[in-house]
């Protein structure tokens, strides 16, 4: 019996010939990611633990995402203490604010992760490596234990096959096929478990999806639980990877005998734009439902919709336009790279033109509001992680979920609109 | 772990299916207001369930719980609280991102015990070898085999968790836990 990707892939990590879902391993990663939330309290752990130094400072890499602006006293003490930590472990893949952006796509851009690395990572969208046909694991708190000792248990998934056919229609993004596939996994459609599984793509389809729609899929899907999403690296993927790859790596593809838990089939040109409904992130429905909704504030951008791509596509719509008044639209690249490219390119000039705020790369909005914050009682429609009461400031406040054509369409009209209305070419 | 008992005996507390994180293991406004005091957040562990259930439970005792046991989110002060009073836990099923919060937080725990809810009462005497997986209702007699625990994953659940486990680890490792730059 032959092994799916992930597999392959954990047991190189492990250094055995094969490994199989359900058995617990100790995996050696290439990377360990952790993200500016987690930096200072690991330190503190390990220093009451007399634990002085890094497994391996060379495969460690810190990154500045969540606090990029300091907005109050406890981020300027952190953002010191973490400095500190770098210092006293000798930490270099060191991303200070400013640098690198947000830790979920940098690593991707900047050749750090390609395809077949093995990593982990203390945050759950970690998974957005699953885009380039990488497996990283999250580790939550637990990454201390990796910063100390190298490794961690983890349980190899069993894997669940997700094959596409057709195309994504006009106006319709990677952003909505995720979103119908984690409310079609926990409403039942499919009758499969969903814990814990490794989402594996497959079929014709994907040759049609880019790096950044196979990001906006692996993070929607992510907020249901499962253990991770895997996109087999096609020849433009295997491209755009050794282009920018800092060591050589080899792409690691599931046997064509591999054993898989389920196997799922989605028509891509059945699906139309779909909106989130406040409250969590598998509440998905046809846009039809939510058209009309007044909106206050919108965002566009971080972790799961911030690549140079999405950009592209806000900026086609906002080109000529004017946000709508009584509405705030907030954009966050992805990263500084993208954030430099906006500027080079034109973009930067739309987007100020149309009366947009452009946000410095990482988290923006999205984490707990420490920027750009929901009142009570607001409406926001955006690109974030997930959309639970309090997410971005007020808990009374209403957060729909939506791609960045739907949210860009909405913000110019104030109230959530369907893309494939706005009368451009999109796709 | 030859050292180790493996064999836990205590009083069940029998609970339902599909309880969640923040609601019936623990209303997560306690988690939000005071995250890490074991002793404020003591009094609100499965309140919504049973009212003052931390006044019933002695060390030792077990949660018995049915199917997606701790769902939604993985938060982990109602798993503080169940390590400060030393409770076991069985259960038919439970996410994975709930079994690693227990496990770190040095519970011991099977999340594999098919049909367990039908082999107990409240306030029933219970035995769980987690080594061997061999399950046993003192007060009925009734028995059950569910799979062993893996080895390592048992040790660090009966040493107290991940933070033990370091230590045990630095122990061993001493000289490699000086300064990088020394």
């Amino acid at each position: 019996m032959g092994m799916t990707a992930t597999e392959k892939v954990l047991a190189r990590a492990s250094g055995a010939v094969a490994v199989r879902a359900g058995e617990t391993i100790y995996p050696d990663p290439e990377l360990v990611i952790v993200h500016d939330g987690y930096i200072a309290s690991c330190k503190t752990q390990l220093d009451e633990r007399r634990i002085h130094r890094l497994f391996d400072p060379k495969r460690v890499m810190f990154v500045t995402d969540h606090a990029v602006v300091y907005t109050n006293a406890q981020f300027v003490e952190r953002g010191a203490a973490i400095r500190r930590a770098v210092s006293d472990w000798g930490v270099e893949k060191f991303f200070d604010v400013g640098q690198g952006g947000h830790g979920h796509v940098f690593p991707m851009e900047m050749g750090y992760v390609s395809p077949g690395t093995f990593l982990f990572a203390n945050d759950s969208h970690c998974s957005n490596n699953g885009a380039i046909g990488a497996v990283a694991t999250r580790t939550g708190t637990e990454i201390v234990t990796v910063l100390a000792t190298g490794t961690l248990w983890i349980e190899v998934p069993f894997t669940i096959r997700v094959t596409l056919t057709g195309r994504l229609q006009e106006g319709v993004f990677g952003r909505d096929l995720g979103y119908r596939l984690a409310r079609d996994f926990t409403n039942g459609t499919y009758g499969v478990e969903w814990d814990y599984r490794v989402l594996e793509f497959a079929g014709d389809a994907l040759d049609h999806l880019t790096l950044a729609q196979r990001v906006a899929i692996c993070n929607t899907v992510t907020e249901i639980g499962v253990a991770n999403v895997f996109f087999p690296p096609n020849d433009a993927i295997i491209a755009y990877a050794k282009e920018r790859a800092r060591r050589p790596f080899t792409p690691v593809y599931s046997d064509a005998d591999a054993s898989y838990e389920a196997e799922i089939k989605v028509d891509l040109g059945k699906l139309g734009p779909q909106v989130v409904l406040p409250g969590a992130p598998d509440r998905a429905t046809d846009i039809g439902e939510a058209v009309g909704r007044r909106v206050d504030h919108a965002f566009i951008g971080s972790c799961g919709s911030g690549m140079y791509e999405d950009l592209q596509v806000t900026a086609k719509i906002l080109q000529g336009k004017k946000v709508a008044p009584g509405t705030r639209l907030f954009i966050v690249p992805g990263t500084v790279a993208s954030a430099k490219r906006i500027v080079d390119e034109g973009l930067m000039k739309i987007f100020q033109d149309a009366g947009a705020i452009v946000l410095p790369s990482g988290c923006g909005p999205c984490t707990k509001g420490t920027m750009a914050p929901l009142a009570s009682g607001e409406v926001s429609i955006c690109t974030a992680a997930t959309n639970s009461a309090g997410r971005m400031g007020a808990k009374d406040a209403e957060i729909f979920l939506a791609s960045p054509a739907t949210v860009a369409c909405s913000a110019v009209q104030g109230k959530i609109s369907d893309p494939r209305a706005c009368g451009l070419r999109l796709n | 772990m030859a050292n180790l008992n493996t064999v836990l005996r205590g009083r069940c507390h029998k609970f339902g299916h599909d309880l969640y994180t923040d609601v019936q293991v623990m209303p997560y406004k306690y988690g939000a207001l005071y995250p890490f005091d074991t002793e404020k957040l003591t009094p609100h562990l499965f309140e919504e369930v049973t009212p003052d259930f931390h006044k019933k439970t002695q060390p030792g005792d077990f949660v018995v719980a049915g199917r997606n046991f701790a769902q939604g989110k993985s938060h982990i002060q109602g798993f503080l609280v169940m390590a400060a009073l030393k409770l076991n836990l069985l259960c038919e099923s439970m996410p994975y991102k709930s079994y690693r919060a227990v496990i770190s937080r040095g519970i011991a725990v099977h999340r594999r015990c098919e049909g367990i809810s039908a082999l107990v009462n409240d306030g029933d005497t219970i035995e769980m070898d987690y080594a061997t997986g061999r399950f046993l209702n003192v007060t009925t007699g009734a028995t059950a085999q569910y799979a062993p625990v893996q080895k390592d994953l048992l040790e660090t659940m009966l040493l107290g968790g991940t933070g033990p486990m370091l230590e045990r680890w630095r122990d061993a490792h001493l000289n490699e836990t000086a300064p990088s730059g020394a």
